[in-house]
């Protein structure tokens, strides 16, 4: 062994010795273990016709960490063109290992990449999904697939509803709502919530928007924006906590358009049941909440 | 019974997760060279394990298995890393010409020779630092090194001569700074 060799091992030896001892400590105390469950939501997670006031089916995969909820979210979140091969398997194998799932081919549409996490809206063809991937966290979602139009036509997107919390094991599915169904440059939009073991809810929006639109911004109840992925008039966007969308904002070469939006409130946590059935079903996406262009 | 088989597993994991734990964190952080980066690595390649546990608990080799997810993991995402990194150096990067800090950085290098092997350390790529790591560190033959990063045999030679060719240049650092400190400590 030459001088270069002993220097290169002292060096590294120097540098691991030097790793901090709680971050054993604390990568002995995430659970990995998934614990995967298929919840049945109403209206909350198809995109495109969402519409059918069917249920959709999610699997969530929502893991216990000890590192801080959701750290490296962005509000301003960039669209990659695809999602990460990586992430693209991940989010493949779940979502094949749904309910009436197999063999079916998910296309992507839009992938939001937000610090460590990935949030990608698939299309088989005749139905949409979504998938968030990340630390610690994993989740896949898709409308049932019965009952709606192929591509969302306006009326039958008008019929969604709001979801029902169902709470299965350790993870808690606040609900999912289906407020907007409407005519003028924003198509549809879903917005779902979810919470992670550890009281870490988070909210998942998607939806279509007119060719010409160039911008996607969600301006939620305390209002922020949360700037959402688009790609070819799909969008999607996600965002820790359960802050409302109250609006959204579409950037056209005409300038900007506020579309108003309305979704209900989180269902109460003493709604939702030990037996995943429970909650309250859904008040809104009928037509009456469509929201009109301009404001 | 199925309960019982999937409580073994679970058990099994926490047993892995205890022994194969501080040999990726390790592993990552002499790779990413960065002990937050390197942490939060383990507990993604950690993730990845536990989804495929039922298969990967029947394999002889599961370190090699979760070492080969980790440094796929690391070097992917390296370029990323890279960048985020820079633009965080370009952001602070104004107190660092401020040329008094400079010469006191210099100074510093100058003090110890290994510190400025370890600065050459540092730079260069994850994925020479990976092979360095492995071979150097973790005594893996190269055959090893080669099938842990996916690459062939010679891959892995040309990158070690690369790495400690650079490594060589490496104390020619403290020179640097012996002579960029001079002409300050004459004027003074």
């Amino acid at each position: 062994m030459n001088q270069l060799e002993t220097d290169l091992r002292t060096a590294f030896a120097r540098r691991a010795a030097s790793s901090p001892r709680e971050a054993l400590d604390r990568i002995r105390a995430v659970d990995y273990h998934p614990r995967t469950r298929r919840l049945s939501v109403r209206g909350a997670a198809g995109l495109a016709g969402a519409a059918a006031a069917g249920s959709a089916v999610a699997s969530a995969v929502l893991l216990g960490t000890s590192t801080p909820a959701f750290a490296g979210w962005s509000p301003r979140a960039t669209t990659a063109a695809r999602p990460p091969a990586s992430v693209e398997s991940s989010c493949d194998s779940q979502l094949a290992s749904l309910p009436g799932a197999a063999g079916t081919t998910w296309t992507p549409l839009v992938t939001d990449v937000s610090g460590p996490y990935t949030l990608v809206a698939y299309d088989s063809g005749s139905i949409q999904a979504l998938c968030l991937d990340g630390p610690s966290l994993s989740l896949v979602a898709r409308e049932a697939g019965s009952g709606h139009g192929a591509g969302g036509s306006e009326s039958a997107s008008a019929s969604a509803s709001a979801g029902k919390g169902v709470r299965a094991g350790g993870s808690l599915f606040l609900g999912g709502a289906g407020p907007s169904a409407s005519s003028g440059l924003l198509h549809r939009a879903v917005v779902s919530r979810y919470e992670a073991p550890g009281d870490q809810p988070f909210t998942v929006a998607a939806g279509e928007v007119a060719q010409g639109v160039s911008g996607v911004s969600l301006v939620r109840s305390d209002g922020s924006t949360v700037t959402a992925a688009l790609d070819d008039g799909w969008f999607v966007a996600w965002w820790p906590g359960t802050t409302a969308v109250t609006s959204a904002q579409l950037a056209t070469a005409g300038g900007t358009v506020s579309q108003p939006l309305e979704t209900p409130a989180p269902p109460a946590r003493g709604a939702t049941g030990a037996s995943g059935t429970s909650g309250s079903s859904g008040t809104s996406g009928s037509s009456g909440t469509s929201g009109s262009s301009g404001s | 019974m199925t309960a019982e088989r999937s409580q073994r597993g679970r058990e099994e994991f926490d047993r892995f997760v205890d022994e194969a734990g501080p040999v990726l964190l390790r592993t990552a952080d002499l790779v990413l060279w960065d002990h937050a980066a390197a942490e939060d690595l383990v507990q993604e390649c950690l993730l990845r394990v536990a989804r495929r546990w039922p298969r990967v608990r029947a394999m002889d080799q599961r370190l090699a298995y979760a070492r080969r997810i980790l440094l796929n993991l690391a070097l992917r995402d390296a370029e990323r890393r890279a960048r985020r990194r820079g633009e965080l150096v370009a952001a602070g990067s104004t107190a660092l010409l401020d040329p008094a800090d400079a010469g006191a950085e210099m100074a510093f290098a100058a003090v110890d020779s290994s510190t400025a092997f370890v600065e050459v350390l540092s730079t260069l790529a994850p994925r020479q630092r990976a092979v360095l790591a492995l071979r150097f560190f973790d005594d893996l033959t190269e055959v090893q090194v080669a099938a842990a990063l996916g690459c062939s045999v010679g891959t892995v030679k040309s990158t070690t001569a690369r790495a400690l060719e650079r490594l060589r240049g490496g104390p020619s650092v403290v020179d640097l700074a012996r002579a960029r400190t001079r002409p300050e400590r004459s004027a003074s």
